[in-house]
């Protein structure tokens, strides 16, 4: 019993990081770039599918997937910004959100490979260089780390070269060009980066869960829920999308605990418009407003 | 702010355009206008509204791409670069409409240019030097979207500094100053020009300002450079008297 209600904590625990961390991720385009993009679950996905077709059926280390996930995910990125980027706000996030949809469709038919509609399951055996633990302690300590990875670029980036660039070419991309700024490679960077941490998020899911179909993975949902948990926490800031994610994973954890299906989804959407109303500039953003007056 | 001071005009040429045209459907807002300009030489491009001034910075700073002509600045064609390869080449503008980085501070907004040519901790530097060169060091640390008009025009000269650019393109800075203000923006000019050695284009409607500071004035009506010459020369010209005031048939 004691041991039932540990693992469910451990398993909100580790989800709150590894939200923490794709939404980071996304922050770095969304939050500096303004780039904000509806489709962060294509990348997820990929470097979940890729991990786990590395694995179960070619016999490989999911390390190598891994890696595989990291190089496809930016490629993909560079081949997604070259429509995209010509388009601004809105028009950005619509053109975006077709990726996700598009890599569903995929997963659902390339049968050979996804195994369609069923999905994956990967066989349990633990050790690191499978990256399946016994202990959800040990996953919560890897999805930690890569929730401090994110942060730590995060506040490398921020008001470093790359942070100010970004931010220059959101606010005004003709003032950010007539300062010799290449706004287009500024922009290609920093979505190859956002794209191979979500790569990385989609390994770590894939190897905790263990099972992998085409809706879990690509859904629209998690591209949506990562770019709320940031919008909740802070936009453009490091700390946002890990102050967005502990107070949001968790009261989702226990919303759907005691209440499940319709009502969860309505006190979360209640949460929702009041952190948006209450904290437009998010949690982290309105405490600093604060500290200042 | 490159290179050591140098004398006072007859510098060598930096720029010159031959021939531009640029047309907007039926109208053509450049019309085969040349002109050139050299090291430490102020020009002043004047005109009534309209007349095809900010059309011709565009496509000197390339905002714009000429229908036809050709721009070389340094000994390189640059006809049709980039705004990003123009800036890197050493062209630095400032927009009529003031387009200040508003989530920066000045001196960030500042640092952004100065990045170009150096690492982050210069960089820093460089930019506070260059804000209180355009007297704006009590603002240095003040969110840009909070600045006056005044102060948002001034942080435009600074932006355009900041790229360390062999050319200055400025386009009516010294609209809605008041004449102290005036006073002290063309005792900046001039040094741009005469110590630091920069090339300096300015649109300009103080006439004022202009006759003390320009070295040679070009005037542009319709689209059409209409005379060339001393600033004294040219405001006697009937032909810009006409165009300001209109002639008599």
């Amino acid at each position: 019993m004691s041991a039932l209600f540990n693992d469910y904590y451990l398993n909100i625990a580790v989800m709150t990081c590894l939200w923490a961390a794709l939404s980071g991720a996304w922050n770095l385009m969304a939050g500096y770039g303004g780039l904000v993009s509806l489709g962060q679950s294509a990348f997820f996905g990929i470097g979940a599918y890729i991990t786990a077709i590395v694995y179960t059926k070619y016999g490989l280390s999911p390390w190598l997937g891994l890696i595989a996930g990291i190089f496809v995910t930016t490629g993909l990125a560079v081949v997604i910004s070259w429509p995209c980027f010509r388009l601004r706000g809105a028009f950005f996030s619509l053109a975006t959100l077709v990726f996700p949809i598009a890599m569903e469709i995929v997963a659902n038919n390339w049968s050979d490979f996804t195994r369609g509609p069923s999905g994956i399951a990967i066989p349990f055996r633990p050790g690191l260089d499978t990256f399946i633990f016994s202990s959800r302690w040990a996953y919560l300590i890897a999805a930690f780390v890569l929730m401090m990875m994110v942060y730590g670029i995060t506040r490398w980036m921020h008001r470093g070269k790359l942070g100010l660039y970004l931010i220059a070419v959101r606010d005004d991309e003709a003032t950010a060009a007539s300062a010799g700024i290449n706004t287009v490679k500024v922009k290609l960077v920093v979505t190859m980066i956002s794209a191979a941490l979500t790569a990385v998020g989609g390994f770590f899911y894939a190897q905790y869960i263990l099972f992998l179909d085409p809706p879990s993975v690509f859904s629209i949902d998690i591209s949506v829920q990562i770019a709320l948990l940031s919008i909740i926490g802070g936009l453009g800031t490091p700390l946002g999308p890990i102050v967005g994610s502990l107070v949001m994973t968790p009261l989702d954890g226990v919303l759907s605990q005691f209440f499940g299906g319709g009502p969860r989804l309505l006190i979360y959407g209640v949460a929702l418009l009041a952190a948006v109303l209450l904290a437009p500039k998010g949690i982290v953003g309105t405490m600093k407003a604060w500290r200042r007056s | 702010m490159t290179g050591t001071p140098t004398q006072a005009a007859a510098g060598k040429e930096l720029m010159r355009a031959s021939g531009l045209v640029r047309r907007f459907g039926g109208l053509v807002a450049v019309n085969e206008v040349s002109l050139s300009v050299a090291t430490s030489e102020i020009v002043g491009l004047i005109g009534p509204n309209g007349a095809g001034k900010t059309s011709l910075f565009n496509i000197l700073s390339g905002q714009l791409k000429p229908d036809s002509g050709s721009v070389s600045f340094s000994g390189k064609d640059i006809t049709g670069a980039s705004v990003t390869i123009c800036a890197r080449a050493g062209i630095g503008r400032t927009f009529q409409i003031v387009k200040p980085l508003t989530s920066l501070t000045v001196h960030e907004n500042v640092m952004v240019g100065a990045l170009l040519h150096h690492p982050l901790a210069a960089a820093r530097d460089k930019a506070a030097e260059i804000v209180r060169r355009v007297g704006m060091g009590p603002l240095l640390e003040r969110p840009a979207g909070s600045l006056t008009l005044e102060s948002r025009k001034r942080l435009e000269l600074a932006r355009a500094l900041s790229i360390e650019p062999k050319i200055l393109l400025l386009d009516e800075i010294l609209a809605g100053l008041n004449a102290s203000e005036i006073n002290e923006s063309i005792h900046l000019i001039r040094s741009f020009a005469h110590e630091d050695g920069l090339a300096v284009i300015m649109i300009e409607h103080n006439l004022h300002a202009v006759m003390s500071l320009a070295d040679k004035v070009v005037v542009l009506d319709y689209g059409r450079k209409i005379a060339e010459g001393k600033p004294e020369a040219v405001v006697r010209d009937p032909a810009v008297v006409a165009a300001y005031l209109g002639s008599d048939d």
